[in-house]
């Protein structure tokens, strides 16, 4: 896993930075009053620091075989459907959005008929709404239709 | 004697019906969750959190750690029947188990493992209730540098114990820190990195983190692989071990406890390696090794032992140091801040009713746990024919209104989101999350211990090596630190030809 090692270390190491420099901003204080950003300021150096030592190991590593079939597509697939449903859920309401976040889902992991998928969603969402709404109580937005 | 006193009044508390009422959900849904591949036990208490937040400190604690040991029966039941773990402490007991239920044994293999799992939990608790208040007189003589030693030395001994890359798992400690620095300042109440936004300015949460890591991200794990589900079909008869069987099986399992008792009390993944450990000694101790993977009750009886024995003596570093040792019981301690409490020294003392409440609950839930288990077992049989098609959906749809119902709020769950990709891109780049969870929970204390000792010796680092405890302390990191540097350096030459990362 040569560009694994590689792109997660150049990554970490720009985070690493970016909170060091951050932590900068707020006070450091001194070592006999440290402040806010003394032990960010420390990890963020720490971190730099180890990153550089998975990347200098990475560099020397082989590559190693790359994996096949995997499906990438669908894990793009159901982090976007999260995504959109987080902004969705107030406006759309629990229902709908379950409704249409638990249809994408069924369909990406299994193949069946076309109709599957949906009625398999409506009955999820509604379970789950009676069961979270109605018998536990937890505050699920209602959504512009109103319940 | 002071601790039967103590004992009885831990009774008078889990026995209350509404404690002893959680204690029997949180069993039950231990057992489940167990059972089930996907679910973990992290996401698995992460997600019912939110929902604690209405009940007692001490019910929601006896459920969320009902869940925690509840697990470890179910997850043998999967390992057993359908030769996949369905927990990661219970690895090792598919060699054997699968084999016996291949041979009709799935039974015997069955009751041994609760018998030996209700042993070792019946001698664990008893462990805790022994050890944990001896631990805690000394550790109230303890002071803010000795626990940023302890905590940095728990914190290394994760990331020493993880089964890939040091350096990696060191990387996670700091990331899980660096996370927990985010919002208010713990001594000077400066805002820090929140950029503006309130709900930043709060802190990150800590169950939209753990759901994200552990739960969406192992669905997503999932669905890139594609699902494989098969069940061995065998009769089930004969859930009792024979009278030969408890012969063979029980000074394993006696041994099991023992070593899962002692590992469980290391930070690191005490409970997995004790199981290995188990098996390997079992094994090395046999007259008749040749036997172990064919099917050898003892090779079941004796890992199944020591992953309860470790699970329940995990608690006592928790519940007496405010230490935890795995992602796990970060989690639990998590939990008891969220309810207000400090796990710590003081615990005991201040909160008598939850620390005796939570130890005896445990005994009563190993009881719970072997009388309801046998005869469920066609139950769980038939949750484990749940087509992966409705269960990863599900445990989807239950991280987001898990995750929602803690601020009403959809940042959560972009939150959870953002973990859920984050956990899932680190452990295709062989970096294990557990120890990030663990960090992300004792930031907070570590910070300010240090700064606190800083404050004390003006200034000055020698205050970390005067004290003993501290001094040990920093002195045992630093030479696993360098001794991982060291034979990562030693490996790397020795290598003639190398492969890829763990992955």
């Amino acid at each position: 896993m040569k560009i694994a090692d590689w792109g997660s270390s150049l990554f970490l190491m720009i985070f690493g930075a970016a909170v060091a420099w951050q932590a900068e901003k707020l006070s450091f204080g001194s070592f006999r009053a440290p402040g806010p950003g003394f032990f960010p300021y420390c990890l963020g150096l720490i971190l730099m620091g180890l990153s550089l030592v998975v990347l200098v190991q990475g560099v020397r590593k082989k590559a190693g075989l790359p994996e096949t079939g995997l499906r990438r597509d669908k894990v793009s697939i159901a982090l976007a459907a999260i995504f959109a449903y987080a902004l969705v859920l107030d406006f759309l309401g629990y229902l709908l959005s379950s409704f249409i976040l638990m249809s994408v889902l069924i369909r990406i992991t299994v193949k069946k008929a076309w109709w599957f998928a949906p009625v398999l969603a409506c009955l999820i969402s509604l379970a789950s709404y009676i069961l979270f709404k109605v018998w536990l109580k937890v505050l699920l937005p209602a959504g512009f239709w109103g319940f | 004697m002071q601790v039967f006193h103590d004992v009885l009044y831990g009774f008078t508390v889990s026995l209350a019906p509404g404690n002893l009422l959680s204690c029997f959900v949180g069993v039950l849904l231990g057992t489940l969750i167990g059972v089930i591949p996907g679910l973990g036990v992290v996401a698995a208490i992460s997600l019912l959190i939110p929902i604690t937040f209405k009940m007692s400190a001490v019910a929601s604690i006896i459920m969320l750690a009902g869940i925690y040991y509840g697990a470890q029966y179910g997850g043998s039941i999967t390992s057993i029947l359908v030769n996949i773990p369905g927990e990661s402490t219970s690895v090792v007991t598919c060699l054997d188990g699968y084999q016996m239920a291949r041979q009709g044994r799935a039974g015997a293999a069955l009751g041994i493992s609760a018998f030996g799992s209700f042993i070792a939990g019946t001698i664990g608790v008893a462990g805790i209730m022994l050890f944990a208040p001896l631990l805690v007189k000394v550790a109230l003589k303890f002071d803010a540098p000795d626990y940023a030693g302890l905590f940095i030395l728990g914190l290394t001994l994760v990331a020493y114990l993880v089964s890939g890359s040091k350096i990696k798992a060191l990387i996670m400690a700091v990331v899980g820190l660096i996370l927990g620095t985010v919002g208010v300042d713990p001594v000077a109440g400066t805002q820090r990195f929140s950029f503006g936004s309130m709900s930043l300015l709060q802190g990150i949460e800590l169950p939209p983190v753990a759901m994200g890591l552990f739960g969406i991200s192992e669905v997503l794990l999932n669905l890139e692989k594609g699902f494989h589900q098969e069940i061995f079909q065998t009769r089930l008869k004969g859930l009792l071990p024979s009278r030969e069987d408890w012969r063979v099986s029980l000074r394993p399992i006696g041994r099991g406890t023992v070593v899962g008792f002692f590992l469980g009390l290391l930070p690191g993944c005490g409970a997995i390696v004790s199981t290995f450990l188990s098996y390997a000694l079992e094994k090395k101790l046999s007259k008749t090794p040749e036997r172990f993977g064919n099917g050898a009750i003892e090779g079941v009886a004796a890992p199944e032992a020591a992953n309860n024995a470790a699970s329940e003596s995990a608690l006592i570093p928790l519940l007496s140091l405010g230490i935890p040792t795995s992602a796990t019981t970060a989690l639990l301690m998590g939990a008891l801040m969220i309810h207000g409490l400090n796990p710590g020294p003081m615990l005991i003392k201040e909160h008598p009713d939850v620390f005796w409440g939570i130890v005896t609950s445990m005994y009563v839930g190993n009881v719970m746990l072997v009388i309801l288990n046998l005869p469920l077992i066609p139950l769980w049989v038939k949750v484990l024919k749940i087509p992966y098609y409705l269960l990863s959906p599900l445990i989807f749809l239950f991280c987001i209104i898990g995750t929602y119902s803690i601020n009403s709020s959809y940042v959560d769950i972009v939150t959870m989101g953002i973990f859920g990709l984050l956990g899932y891109l680190l452990r295709k780049c062989a970096y294990e999350p557990a120890p990030l969870l663990l960090a992300f929970v004792l930031g907070g204390k570590l910070e300010v211990a240090v700064r606190q000792s800083l404050i004390y010796s003006r200034g000055s680092f020698d205050i970390f090596l005067q004290r003993p405890v501290a001094a040990t302390c920093l002195a045992l990191s630093a030479l696993m630190i360098l001794s991982s540097i060291v034979t990562g350096l030693l490996n790397r030459k020795s290598r003639l030809a190398p492969l890829g990362g763990g992955d």
